[in-house]
């Protein structure tokens, strides 16, 4: 009810549901830092997301969708700026201050609430100016090669920039690495035992830590959209709140040593993950005729 | 005896659309009895539901009713005369053996049209002179708790990347025999068409087909009709069946959107 992302099913989940109250949403066309649009949420729920327990929601009347967006924007909003005004009272406050003293004078009290306020403007105006700060996306020449694209995307795939085998292995099953947690987790200090007891004593809201897997990128499945826009922002801005990097962009004329990736680039990398699924070792093998078992 | 009264007023209200099964004034909400059937071989479907339901409900009214006789006539209150006794009537017991083995056995092989009809006729078409089935237009996996729905693109194969992903919004062309590729990704759901009649179970590992002819355009409802956990209750999707035209306007749009490489921040705010 909160937004907390620990409603009663949640510990049945693999992934979890979201914590709004951080404001941190990975699935975007905004870069790390910046709140999802509208539409981004829309599409959200629109959609769904493959591979996990949120559904799609495509069947809803429009303003039911509409009602969603803004109530998921109020609870992050809600849940954000709670958690500002808890740090703040933690960090600037003395034990037994209160942040609202409502027995103190007129003035003192109007300060403390223009205090809050600022708090909780600070929150609301990161999502005012979400629509605008998009990153735009050109499209790549539909003429171009794509053979050679793909090719070029493996290179950059196995090669040092990217260097996308780190995460995702050698084989892109998302096998490089399995130990590292994402941002909401991370808070629960789970490299830290005693630590880590004491916040799941805290009640069974408190989930227990998973490690973040990066994505098997072999089968297709997409969490944030399988449209080359998906891909390519997943690529470009990173995603948020995961140990997935925003891309180096290398802009268009800059000096060859610059490191960095450019635009084409990104697509030739962005074609080469779209071609995994359909590689021969990502299906499964062909059962010769004699074994298999077709109903009609 | 204000059950089996009741009982039958509830079906007789439900399938005439009388109060109270029709939306007046303290009444249940109408369109209480079958969904409107839109398929071509619904109909016998419906015909043989109705045919067991006046059959069973005539015996039941008819049994019901010597009951209540019997216990009202032969009330010990009311009625000293001795207890009879008889030792059977054999000719009873051969006719009420009769009657509804040849009932049955008149409904068996009634059924059975309709049932090859549905399940095991697959539809086929013709390739090169050769007879082979017909491939399917799109591939629906039940996943906890939705339906991916994959249509076959244009080169009429599913698993191909000219595929087109949605989830849970199924569209299909109206008069045309449509067969549907049916799978499972996790546990048991059941894909239950109402208006066409069909449901069948999909089983992890199982690979099935359904077909059908839709002849009515409109909206309507795809639900899950076996228990699959927590979410199952909105395991719902929905079926468009529509012109040929449309559906095929339909792809191409949701197939372009699919393919979208080029994205422009729209300026200003999107809501009030």
């Amino acid at each position: 009810m909160t937004g907390d992302g620990a409603g009663p099913t949640a510990s049945f989940l693999n992934p979890y549901p979201r914590d709004y109250r951080m404001g941190v949403f990975k699935f975007k066309s905004t870069p790390k830092g910046g709140k999802p649009t509208y539409d981004d949420l829309k599409h959200i729920l629109t959609d769904g997301i493959p591979d996990t327990a949120m559904p799609s929601f495509k069947v809803l009347p429009e303003n039911e969708i509409d009602a969603l967006i803004h109530y998921v924007r109020y609870l992050s909003i809600r849940g954000e700026a709670e958690r500002s005004l808890v740090f703040y009272v933690t960090a600037e406050l003395d034990p037994d201050e209160p942040m609202l003293d409502l027995a103190a004078a007129q003035e003192t009290r109007a300060e403390q609430a223009a205090a809050i306020r600022d708090y909780v403007t600070e929150v609301v105006q990161k999502w005012l100016v979400a629509d605008s700060q998009a990153t735009p996306i050109a499209a790549p020449d539909p003429d171009r090669d794509l053979a050679a694209s793909i090719r070029h995307g493996r290179d950059l795939f196995y090669g040092p920039i990217a260097n996308c085998i780190k995460c995702h292995g050698e084989s892109a099953l998302g096998d490089g690495q399995t130990t590292d947690y994402d941002d909401w987790t991370k808070e629960l200090e789970p490299t830290n035992k005693e630590a880590l007891q004491a916040y799941l004593g805290l009640g069974s809201f408190v989930l227990k830590p998973r490690n973040i897997h990066p994505r098997d990128l072999r089968r297709g499945i997409y969490r944030g959209g399988r449209r080359p826009i998906d891909l390519y922002r997943r690529v470009h801005n990173g995603i948020d709140g995961t140990p997935m990097p925003a891309a180096l962009i290398k802009p268009d004329g800059a000096p060859p040593e610059t490191k960095g990736l450019t635009e084409q680039d990104l697509w030739a990398l962005v074609d080469y993950v779209r071609s995994l699924p359909y590689e021969s070792i990502s299906r499964p093998p062909v059962i010769e005729e004699a074994y298999q078992r077709e109903r009609l | 005896m204000m059950v089996p009264v009741l009982g039958v007023l509830t079906f007789v209200c439900a399938i005439g659309n009388i109060w109270p099964m029709n939306g007046g004034a303290f009444a249940l909400p109408p369109d209480q009895w079958l969904p409107e059937n839109i398929s071509e071989a619904g109909g016998v479907i419906d015909t043989l539901f109705m045919f067991i339901l006046y059959l069973t409900g005539a015996i039941f009214v008819g049994t019901s009713g010597a009951l209540f006789v019997f216990m009202w006539k032969f009330d010990a209150a009311r009625n000293n005369e001795p207890v009879k006794f008889t030792h059977g009537s054999h000719t009873l017991e051969i006719v009420w053996s009769i009657l509804p083995a040849a009932t049955l056995l008149f409904l068996a092989i009634y059924q059975m049209n309709a049932w090859a009809e549905a399940k095991l006729d697959r539809p086929t078409e013709e390739i090169n002179g050769h007879e082979v089935p017909k491939p399917p237009l799109v591939e629906v996996t039940g996943r906890q708790f939705e339906w991916r729905i994959r249509y076959a693109g244009h080169d009429g194969m599913i698993g191909t990347p000219d595929d087109l992903h949605t989830v849970n919004d199924l569209h299909i062309p109206v008069n045309e025999e449509i067969v549907i590729a049916i799978k499972s990704q996790d546990v048991l759901h059941s894909f239950f068409l109402p208006n066409l009649r069909i449901k069948q179970d999909v089983v992890p590992g199982m690979k099935q087909y359904v077909w059908f002819q839709a002849n009515k355009k409109g909206t309507y409802d795809v639900v899950c009709a076996e228990l699959c956990g927590w979410g199952h209750y909105k395991m719902r999707g929905r079926l468009t069946v529509e012109s040929r035209q449309k559906f095929d306007r339909w792809l191409e749009q949701q197939f372009a959107e699919q393919e979208r490489s080029e994205f422009t921040p729209v300026a200003g705010d999107e809501d009030e």
